[in-house]
């Protein structure tokens, strides 16, 4: 079975209607993702999608009932001085810029080999870890975990 | 489900090795390997079923905002990418 970390992006699509095609991207890929075992979001995710609802909303219930959501529709894996470490590495490595890095990072500790995320190029693998982005023309989630 | 947390167990050798073999052979981590294991043997239709609602309960959440971000006068991507995230360029007001 292959893990996939999900990034904030995806979440954040989720979030917000102002794109309804990739707000319908976003909530179709998670119902896929979260119907099979093995789906990650990291800590820095959920903080990250956090800020950006309340940004959006300004309505911190719904925003803290939203993330106890996805905390218990996905595994979270922690951020830790490990992951930090790794992320330094990988934007030594990479040329990530670092948060980009510690998403990797997240991703290369924890054994997930794809990133779901549009925030990377698409296809690029970097140590084991292969990003792919949801968003673009011709995505196809089953092929990539077959 | 939710967060994932570091265990140290003791395995048989017996079974260190078979780990090692998989490891060998599917390329797949120790650790991968053994949340494999026991996501086949227990992850139930129940774990799947409260995961799926999680899932259609955060999306109802998203759904009960429609509207509310343009309403709040959001302009821009919501997400524009890590930099502009967490630090906004001069003149670009900050998220209150």
């Amino acid at each position: 079975m292959m893990d996939v970390l999900a990034d904030t992006n995806v979440v954040v699509y989720v979030e917000d209607d102002r794109d309804p095609w990739k707000q319908r991207q976003a909530m179709g890929l998670w119902r896929t993702l979260t119907a099979r075992p093995g789906t990650f979001v990291s800590s820095q995710v959920v903080s990250e999608s956090a800020s950006t609802a309340l940004r959006l909303w300004r309505d911190p219930l719904k925003v803290d009932r939203f993330i106890a959501k996805l905390e218990n529709s996905a595994t979270v894996v922690p951020v830790m001085p490990s992951t930090v470490r790794l992320a330094i590495d990988g934007c030594a490595r990479f040329g990530f810029s670092f948060y980009d890095a510690q998403v990797w990072a997240s991703a290369r500790e924890w054994g997930a080999s794809v990133v779901l995320s549009e925030d990377f190029p698409d296809g690029l693998v970097a140590d084991g870890v292969r990003f792919a982005d949801p968003f673009a023309p011709g995505f196809d989630l089953e092929a990539l975990l077959a | 489900m939710a967060r994932m947390v570091r265990k140290q167990v003791y395995i048989d050798a017996e079974h260190d090795l078979m780990l090692k073999q998989q490891v060998a052979q599917t390329g797949r981590t120790e650790s991968q390997l053994i949340r494999d294991a026991i996501e086949l043997l227990y992850d139930s239709e129940a774990a799947r079923a409260r995961r799926m609602k999680a899932a259609e309960d955060m999306i109802a959440i998203a759904e009960s905002m429609a509207g509310v971000a343009e309403a709040n006068g959001i302009i821009g991507p919501a997400w524009p990418g890590r930099a502009a995230h967490y630090e906004p360029p001069r003149g670009m007001p900050k998220s209150k």
